[in-house]
């Protein structure tokens, strides 16, 4: 069996008494795509914002395990999470830097290895031979990606004026410049048509196959949950109801209940 | 004559200008890395004046060339007063980081006045003087009656402010750091989670203000020769407004109002009256608010959705 990649232990949040996630343990593999499933206010977000150190989860632990360091996630917080402990996450609502062009939009993702190379901006200002060298590696990265998604034409145009399903894969290769461990993405799918809904499948199975980067992904749109999840868990009321392959999950009588609600 | 006399204010405009826009890029890039109008910034001029005028004074003490005091008071300004204005941030406006918008505000009017206040206390209330630093200059047009002058040190201040602006504006557009800043002014949670440190991005956009509004101390204290711990106000508020005109946020913007404002209030003066030029740049601050609150190269607010 594959080494975990996430493991989430008796995860709690409360909010006062409101109980959003309830004693919650899953995890999640290196190569694979865990869905994280369920009716709307199931607390999955509330997952993401406890990963992300948004929020401070009341009990429980989170560990993320690299090839020879165990890290407790709760220790990390603001840009820490993604700096140090190597997670990335997108947002519901499209977050790319608007008034940036699709090019900057990569390279603010690799901001911290091009501020070490520029020697705190005083030898970028100067185009130091190291810096230049840094910054070409990084434009390459930013090339490489943005031709994956077939948007190297529009490198230099605002992230903004893309069209939504362009935006929505920009902000996913975004989130890879970081060059994560575990990509966290929360509902990439919703407003897409069945088209760009294809294409992201099949990004996100680059992702997943080439570079080995584990995603926990929350999903309302289960044509691409179901053909791309390795692993689904599904919450409601913040209580893991089932976990299982998407096929055995379609299946599963608690899932089609909490959907659906019961034959009275 | 005419021509002449002309001529005069409008030198005597742009190098007023570039000293306002210097202190003018110090309230734009606040304003556009955390949205708050910092009223501190005029004290923080005031502060670098004063380090400044310290440090002629000991360097009078010795014979250092001219050229390398010049270069080591404008290096000691720089480094002093971004300290000032480092700690100001740190002490006063980063812990109501998350409090309401209103807060950082009043905070700033608060560290406004325990500037003005400290350096009161600590140099004394009367006016200090610095005898002037740079002497000579051109003359033109002197047949027509009018004899224009251009000084050494008009020259001195609008080659510096030049070379500094140049050297900014490449900063902000080119650099890593440029890059992390307007990340920065367009949305933190996701800044933060790029891995970039917006804590100490925030302090570094305080750094660069405050030593770009040293520099413009350091010019009015050679220009004026006099200088008292109330001076920070009224710069403070015109290079407000020239901030407001270029259209706050915006770093060129900020350049462009600080020398409209210099040359709207040298030819007030030159034209109408003297006794009103404070009048003539409170007078478009109000009419720019009313009928331009983007200013001129100001970005309409975008709705986020």
């Amino acid at each position: 069996m594959s080494q975990k990649l996430l493991d989430v232990e008796n995860l709690t949040m409360k909010f006062g008494g409101l109980v959003a996630i309830d004693n919650l343990s899953f995890s999640a593999d290196k190569d694979k795509i865990t869905s994280i499933i369920g009716p709307n206010g199931a607390g999955k977000t509330t997952v993401f914002n406890c990963l992300t150190g948004f929020y401070k989860a009341t009990a429980g632990s989170m560990f993320l395990n690299k090839e020879n360091e165990r890290l407790n996630l709760k220790k990390f917080s603001d840009f820490k999470v993604a700096q140090k402990a190597g997670v990335a996450r997108t947002f519901q609502n499209i977050r790319l830097f608007p008034q940036m062009s699709v090019l900057e939009n990569l390279l603010v993702a690799q901001h911290n290895k091009l501020m070490d190379a520029s020697g705190f901006t005083i030898l970028g200002l100067f185009n130091s031979p190291s810096f230049v060298k840094k910054e070409k590696e990084a434009i390459e990265i930013s090339k490489y990606w943005l031709d994956i998604i077939g948007l190297t034409h529009r490198a230099d145009d605002d992230a903004g004026d893309l069209p939504y399903g362009d935006q929505r894969k920009l902000e996913i290769v975004r989130a890879m410049c970081i060059n994560p461990h575990l990509l966290c993405l929360d509902e990439p799918a919703a407003g897409l048509n069945a088209k760009e809904s294809a294409e992201l499948n099949k990004l996100l199975l680059f992702i997943k196959n080439e570079k080995k980067t584990g995603i926990l992904l929350i999903e309302h749109d289960m044509s691409v949950v179901m053909e791309i999840s390795d692993h689904v868990v599904v919450l409601n009321y913040g209580k893991k109801i089932f976990q299982g392959s998407s096929k055995e999950t379609k299946n599963s009588p608690e899932v089609i209940e909490a959907y659906l609600g019961t034959e009275e | 004559m005419d021509t002449a006399y002309f001529l005069q204010q409008l030198i005597n405009g742009l190098t007023l200008g570039s000293v306002y826009g210097l202190i003018a890029i110090g309230y734009t890039m606040v304003y556009g890395i955390i949205g708050m109008i910092n009223f501190a910034h005029g004290d923080i001029f005031m502060v670098g004046a004063f380090i400044a005028l310290i440090s002629f004074i000991l360097f009078a003490l010795t014979s250092i060339a001219l050229p390398i005091v010049l270069l080591l008071t404008l290096l000691i300004a720089m480094v002093f007063t971004a300290c000032y204005g480092w700690t100001v941030e740190k002490l006063a406006y980063k812990p109501l980081r998350k409090s309401f918008r209103l807060a950082p505000l009043i905070s700033a009017l608060g560290m406004s006045i325990v500037l003005q206040n400290y350096v009161q206390a600590a140099q004394g209330a009367r006016i200090k003087t610095l005898q002037p630093v740079i002497q000579g200059g051109f003359t033109f047009m002197e047949d027509t009656g009018f004899t224009v002058s251009l000084s050494y040190l008009q020259i001195f201040i609008v080659l510096v402010t030049i070379i500094l602006m140049a050297i900014f504006t490449l900063l902000i557009t080119k650099t890593a750091l440029g890059r992390a800043q307007r990340a920065c002014e367009q949305d933190r949670t996701m800044t933060a989670l790029m891995g970039i440190n917006v804590d100490r991005t925030i302090s570094i956009t305080f750094i660069i203000g405050s030593s770009l509004a040293s520099v413009a101390g350091m010019m009015f204290v050679m220009y004026y020769g006099v200088i008292d711990f109330y001076i920070g106000f009224l710069a403070g508020i015109k290079a407000f407004t020239a901030a407001v005109l270029g259209g706050i946020g915006s770093v060129p913007g900020a350049m462009l109002g600080g020398l409209l404002i210099g040359l709207i209030e040298v030819f007030w003066s030159g034209y109408i009256s003297i006794e009103y030029k404070d009048i003539a740049a409170f007078t478009v601050l109000v009419v720019v608010l009313i009928f331009f609150p983007t200013g001129f190269l100001g970005k309409p607010d975008i709705e986020k959705v």
